[in-house]
């Protein structure tokens, strides 16, 4: 399935190849982005590392850090 | 996953692996800032706190928190801004928290570095360039920055500043501290800063010291509180970028391994402000104020800055 991703800390929009029954935490993994430096958001909902990814989904990822 | 208190979706999975809701995640933030407000008895009965408030997520939620916890004694706390002279960082940050202050009346005291200094930060970090001085643009803003908010803090009477500091800010220094063969800048740092006590020093307050960063940011996001992401364009030049990466790659190895860099940290914190912190307190030979050095950081700034400024006054 392909998962469209918003990356906040670099502004750029991914299309991402996910196995079926794939987590937040899988999408972490293969964008390389460590887990505590993100909050994921899926269709405007905040949601855990744990939650299971569907097709079509949006899934934002929100900088945790803010300025400098 | 459902949050283990009441089923609901969860937003937060603890280090323990407890996921949390919106509504029980806020009281386990909540309650974990109040007990580090007493275990390490950060603000008192009858203080006057200034929150130094940058506009971002960290400072602007402790603001919330705090306007929140003084309800019934408003008069107690205000926020300060200082607005550097960054082009297209600052002025949005700060339009931001204006906004919010103006909604909730908060009083808010905003000063810049131009009024202040004489300079924006752009304009000294161009000078310190073009004229090889070797001053990071996060040097001069940090020593600037804090001088200004504690000479204000003073000024008008709080007893103390709290600032956004987090779990994550800590175990960077510390981490940049012990890298760079620094005691007596370890002894200084913890909950409450300050190795010596000194009527033109106010004490700064961290509540948010065993937050991590996605704590605060889970926290303004339940609290709608919303703070535009934009970076400062010197971020780049920063030692610290390098070092939040790497503690951020190695907490995914290892989860938990800034809460250990952290608080083993306290462990030896008496020991460190035993042996490294000043015995007796010295001045600068130019302002007077408590220093570590012969001249102090504003001073040598000032006066190595003073010959390029084309006769402006400092």
């Amino acid at each position: 399935m392909r998962i469209k991703v918003f990356i906040q800390r670099t502004g750029e929009t991914r299309l991402v190849e996910l196995e079926e029954n794939s987590n937040i935490e899988k999408l972490l993994k293969i964008l390389g982005i460590s887990p505590s430096e993100v909050v994921p958001v899926r269709n405007r909902i905040i949601v855990t590392e744990k939650e299971v990814v569907r097709d079509g989904d949006e899934i934002r990822l929100l900088s945790v850090v803010s300025g400098g | 996953m459902t949050c283990e208190d009441c089923e609901k979706r969860g937003v937060y999975i603890s280090l323990s692996g407890k996921s949390l809701c919106s509504r029980h995640f806020k009281r386990y933030f909540e309650e974990k800032v109040m007990r580090t407000i007493r275990k390490y008895d950060l603000l008192g009965y009858g203080e006057k706190i200034l929150v130094a408030c940058s506009g971002g997520k960290d400072s602007t939620v402790l603001l919330n928190f705090l306007w929140n916890l003084v309800k019934k004694k408003r008069e107690s706390l205000a926020a300060i801004a200082v607005d550097e002279g960054i082009a297209g960082y600052r002025d949005v940050k700060l339009k931001g928290l204006v906004k919010f202050c103006e909604e909730r009346e908060i009083p808010l005291h905003v000063y810049s570095f131009k009024e202040y200094y004489g300079f924006t930060l752009d304009e000294a970090v161009k000078i310190s360039k073009d004229n090889n001085l070797g001053f990071k643009p996060c040097y001069i803003c940090g020593v600037l920055r804090r001088n200004l908010i504690n000479n204000v803090a003073r000024e008008l009477g709080f007893s103390k500043v709290a600032t956004g500091h987090n779990l994550d800010d800590e175990a960077q220094t510390i981490l940049m501290n012990y890298l760079r063969g620094n005691p007596s800048l370890l002894a200084r740092l913890g909950p409450k800063t300050g190795v010596v006590s000194d009527e033109s020093f106010v004490q700064r307050v961290k509540p948010f010291y065993f937050c991590t960063e996605k704590e605060d940011t889970i926290y303004s996001l339940v609290n709608s509180i919303e703070v535009d992401f934009v970076q400062c364009p010197y971020h780049v030049e920063n030692y610290r970028l390098e070092i939040r990466d790497f503690l951020n790659r190695l907490e995914s190895i290892i989860p938990g391994v800034k809460h250990s860099l952290v608080n083993n940290f306290l462990k030896i914190l008496p020991l460190l402000k035993r042996d490294f912190s000043a015995s007796k307190i010295r001045r600068c030979e130019v302002c007077g104020n408590p220093s570590a050095r012969n001249v102090c950081r504003v001073c040598m700034i000032k006066m190595r800055m003073t010959p390029f400024l084309g006769g402006r006054e400092w």
